[in-house]
């Protein structure tokens, strides 16, 4: 309840100032938005073969222009992709075949038989403000956007379709079911978008930019689990995540973006 | 016999209202007062066409000539200057000057009737000493040339001289030859192309001067009377005439001006009509005037004459002119002149009122820069120079240089214990007229606020009365053993004052204290009950409180203000092409309609209701219209050449019928200047005015690196005007 109330005081306070112009008196817009990138490492949701595409996520935003030159926006952002790891997980294997049990590092491969790499999907949240340059007018103009993405990643595999390393005949396939086969993450980005926004016949809002987005929590666990970590401490949900939240940072770092919009009200 | 009385009443009071009627259309008694000129009748087709139009029939009939492209872009540069320069408030239409000038053209060329009726003549209102001319037929006449003229003939000669420059195209001629000029780098060097595009202009100039004496000698005026013609011209930068300056002007019987503000010997007038006119357009006058010498010795002058039209009504016309250039000289701040031209005015008018508030604004608006404190303090404005400087006396020639070394030399309390002076006296005068009487008021306020002055600064008695109370009081102080060590000190400085003429401005009120009137203002002034007083209206502006916090600041921006008038907007687009920067006419004038448009459609959006003093949809009934649109022009190029300070706006006094008229005292101005280089530079202002107070109630510029598109004008259009619509929450 104190975290509503907090909520909602402060968004209140950003629109009790709204004796702004807005475009003719008009201040909310309501838009969608394809941000797009250029694959150049990743696969894609329907093939484990590495070539290059493009990465492309549908958002749905609604601003309200709150200050002179400032916009505050929310959006929600759905994506699809498929990850694979080269390398291969690394997982601790109890062979149970001999009388004592023996505990071996392995390198484990996804090889599912309907060739499809891990799915992920992802659906985020974003909050944000836009900044219009110097000289404009909200919503018209040259912006940069400054906005916190909340991503909530859905990963789903196959938990039946790993081999070990050193496999070299199907019947060697571990028959060992791993992880739970979907696993559910989120993770926090911050993004700067500089764009360029028009309005044409007095209604109809255009919108293109660049995006660049850096999840900082992703970064950080890359370097403590990849650099600095024992991979083979790590559970197969920690290498899911931090190779899902790799995918998503390839995609979400860099992206282009069109975007059409009406100003309702 | 009862009928043939009553009909010769009816005659006698219709041939009086004849009479009366028509003293007010030809012309004004200067005695008592002075109505500003103002266009009258019809307006000429020529003011209600589009520049486009025009241009276009311009470029049609250069169609299939040499070099069509400069010169299409010739004509429609030149149409989109003249139709600025016609609808900008400056060109007088049927107003007496006018009608005077071309009856003087009717005279020059009433052998050539084809040529007369291609010509379009009026007079501008402007100081300078000047006519010019547009290959188009049209010629002007400028207000600060008709003051200075002689004769009628002289005025012939200047106007056969703009003529020349119709027949023979010389505007065209010069255009195309200076592109000539400017794409022939391998034949000039940098310097070399200036001096050679001053050479031909020089030409032109000597050619029209030769067919202009040719024209005179085809007409009946005098050809001998042409030599002042160029005196007119060399001696142009000097008043229209030259009279001792008396300090007695400012003087009474207790306010006696030091001798050391007054020049002893003013410098000699020593014009050079043999100056180096290698970077000049014109030649130089000894040349002008050394070309036709030969023939005007010859000319035959038996049927001649200096007067053709009639001597009385130019004198009349260049009583006027002389008359306007007050106010003009006001208008274009230069405020010495103003005093000096209504000095000379007055010796002959000295009860003209209009005169006497000439003098006074000037006066208050030196007063005003001088004491350097009074400043607008609302949305600062960039527009003009701060403040006024007197010209350095040095560089002043002839009779005028006294004043300048007057004003100059004086203190701001000084001058503004002067400007009291004359300006209460004035108003006294006048006691009807409201515009001295605030004056007055400002003037006391400025004198308190300003300069720190208070009534005990001013002596009730004479020099001589406290001569003598000196001497008593020494006698006194003799026979008394005690004297305090205050009323000592008070009797030093006295003695110090009484037999110096230093600290002139403590007996500068001797008589005036006297006056109930006076001492219950200045009261009034020094407890804080007057304010500076706006000119021709009783709005008394209230005191700005000087808020810091920043909510305040951001509150204040929003007006409220109910309705406004709209000015024609400003709009120009500038393309580059080929390294050359060149203005795209027909777009620009097309764009200033439809901000004007946007402006309309926003101001309906925000329930601001607004009046529109455009000249875009003039027809040629509109003469109130236009003449509102001159008014509004006027005040707005003073205000601008005002700045940031507090000085009084000349027009301000006409604004109250414009006021009412309009229904509303604010007045917006908008405009873009979008330039194209490598990347668009888009300039977008608004501005919005208190036509009663001068005050700049709102200043915004917008930059941004943009092309001007629709929806980036709209958005700051709408956003200036909701400052202007909404009241503070």
């Amino acid at each position: 309840m104190k975290k509503v109330l907090i909520f909602t005081l402060f968004f209140q306070g950003l629109f009790l100032n709204a004796q702004v112009a807005g475009y003719m008196g008009k201040r909310m817009t309501i838009g969608y938005s394809n941000y797009f990138s250029p694959s150049f490492y990743g696969r894609s949701a329907n093939s484990t073969v590495r070539s290059l595409g493009m990465n492309t996520v549908n958002c749905f935003n609604v601003e309200y222009t709150i200050g002179k030159r400032t916009n505050f926006c929310v959006g929600g952002q759905f994506g699809k992709t498929g990850f694979v790891k080269e390398g291969g997980f690394n997982y601790k294997y109890y062979d149970s075949t001999y009388s004592d049990p023996v505990q071996t590092d392995v390198t484990l491969h996804y090889l599912p038989k309907n060739g499809l790499p891990m799915q992920m999907r992802s659906l985020n949240f974003s909050v944000g403000f836009k900044f219009f340059r110097s000289g404009y007018i909200a919503p018209v103009g040259a912006y940069t956007k400054v906005e916190l993405l909340l991503f909530m990643n859905r990963v789903t595999y196959d938990p039946l379709a790993f081999y070990a390393n050193t496999a070299r005949y199907e019947e060697e396939r571990i028959k060992t079911r791993i992880g739970t086969g979907t696993y559910n993450f989120k993770s926090l980005a911050i993004a700067a978008t500089f764009g360029r926004q028009r309005i044409l016949f007095d209604r109809l809002v255009l919108d293109a930019g660049i995006r660049l987005a850096v999840s900082p929590n992703m970064v950080l666990n890359f370097i403590s689990t990849e650099v600095f970590g024992d991979g083979y401490n790590s559970t197969m949900e920690e290498q899911i995540r931090l190779n899902s939240n790799t995918r998503l940072f390839t995609a979400q770092l860099f992206n282009f973006h069109l975007g059409i919009g009406f100003l309702a009200f | 016999m009862n009928a043939y009385f009553v009909n010769s009443l009816k005659r006698i009071f219709s041939l009086i209202l004849i009479v009366s009627l028509s003293a007010n259309v030809y012309g004004q008694s200067f005695e008592n007062d002075y109505k500003p000129l103002t266009s009258v009748g019809p307006l000429p087709e020529e003011f209600v066409r589009t520049a486009k139009e025009m241009a276009q029939e311009d470029m049609q009939l250069v169609e299939n000539e040499e070099n069509r492209t400069a010169k299409q872009q010739f004509a429609m540069r030149n149409n989109y200057f003249l139709k600025n320069l016609l609808l900008g408030g400056n060109v007088l239409v049927n107003d007496p000057l006018t009608k005077y000038v071309n009856k003087v053209v009717d005279q020059l060329l009433i052998g050539n009737p084809s040529l007369r009726s291609q010509l379009h003549v009026y007079v501008t209102k402007s100081p300078d000493v000047n006519a010019y001319a547009f290959d188009k037929g049209f010629v002007f006449v400028n207000v600060g040339l008709l003051a200075q003229l002689e004769n009628e003939a002289q005025l012939a000669y200047i106007l056969a001289h703009e003529i020349t420059h119709v027949m023979k195209k010389h505007s065209v001629s010069l255009y195309l030859e200076n592109i000539k000029i400017d794409n022939g780098s391998e034949r000039y060097e940098r310097d070399e192309r200036t001096l050679e595009k001053y050479r031909f202009s020089k030409e032109q100039e000597s050619e029209a001067d030769i067919e202009g004496l040719k024209m005179i000698k085809q007409s009946n005026y005098s050809v001998k009377a042409l030599s002042g013609a160029f005196d007119v011209l060399q001696y142009s930068y000097l008043p229209f005439e030259i009279m001792d300056f008396n300090k007695s002007f400012f003087e009474d019987e207790h306010l006696i001006l030091p001798d050391t503000l007054f020049l002893k010997k003013t410098s000699e007038i020593k014009s050079n009509d043999d100056y180096d006119d290698t970077k000049s357009t014109h030649p130089n006058i000894r040349k002008r005037r050394g070309a036709i010498e030969a023939d005007l010795k010859a000319a035959d002058e038996s049927t001649r004459k200096k007067f053709l039209v009639s001597e009385e009504e130019f004198k009349t016309v260049r009583e006027t002119a002389r008359f306007e250039l007050c106010r003009l000289y006001m208008i274009e701040r230069d405020y010495v002149n103003a005093v000096y031209a209504g000095y000379i005015l007055l010796q002959k008018y000295p009860n003209n009122v209009y005169l006497n508030k000439m003098v006074s604004k000037s006066l208050y608006n030196i007063a005003v820069n001088k004491s350097g404190k009074s400043s607008r303090s609302s949305s600062s404005f960039g527009g003009g120079k701060s403040r006024f400087t007197i010209t350095d006396h040095e560089k002043i020639e002839g009779a005028s240089q006294r004043l300048y070394y007057m004003l100059d030399q004086m203190t701001a309390t000084e001058l503004n214990v002067v400007a009291l002076s004359f300006t209460f006296k004035a108003a006294r005068k006048h006691p009807s007229d409201k515009t001295l009487s605030n004056i007055t008021d400002s003037l006391f306020s400025e004198l308190v606020n300003s300069n720190s002055m208070y009534l005990n600064n001013f002596s009730k008695l004479s020099k001589a009365e406290m001569k003598n109370i000196d001497t008593m009081k020494t006698v006194a102080a003799v026979e008394e053993v005690e004297e305090s060590k205050y009323s000592k000190i008070k009797r030093e400085q006295a003695k110090v004052e009484i037999t110096t003429d230093e600290n002139f401005t403590r007996y500068a009120f001797v008589g005036l204290l006297k006056d109930e009137d006076f001492v219950r203002r200045f009261t009034e002034a020094s407890r804080g009950l007057t304010q500076k007083a706006a000119v021709g209206n009783d709005y008394v502006a209230s005191k700005k409180s000087g808020s810091s916090s920043k909510k305040k600041k951001s509150e204040s921006e929003f007006l409220g203000i109910d309705k406004v008038a709209f000015v024609d907007p400003f709009y120009m687009k500038v393309k580059n092409k080929g390294g050359q920067e060149l203005v795209d006419f027909f777009e620009s004038e097309k764009k200033e309609g439809s901000l004007l448009n946007l402006q309309n459609s926003c101001a309906d959006k925000l329930n601001l209701s607004y009046v529109n003093l455009s000249t875009k949809d003039l027809t040629t009934s509109d003469i109130e219209k236009y003449n509102n649109n001159a008014l509004i022009n006027e005040w707005l190029t003073e205000r601008f050449k005002h700045g940031n300070t507090n000085e009084m706006i000349t027009s301000s006094e006409d604004m109250a019928q414009l006021i009412q008229k309009l229904g509303t005292k604010y007045i917006a101005w908008g405009g873009v200047y979008n330039n194209k280089t490598r990347r668009y530079h888009n300039t977008y202002f608004f501005m919005v005015f208190d036509l009663e107070t001068g005050e700049t109630k709102r200043y915004e510029t917008r930059y941004t690196t943009e092309k001007d598109n629709k929806d980036l004008i709209t958005a700051f259009t709408y956003n200036s005007l909701m400052y202007v619509a909404k009241s503070p929450k």
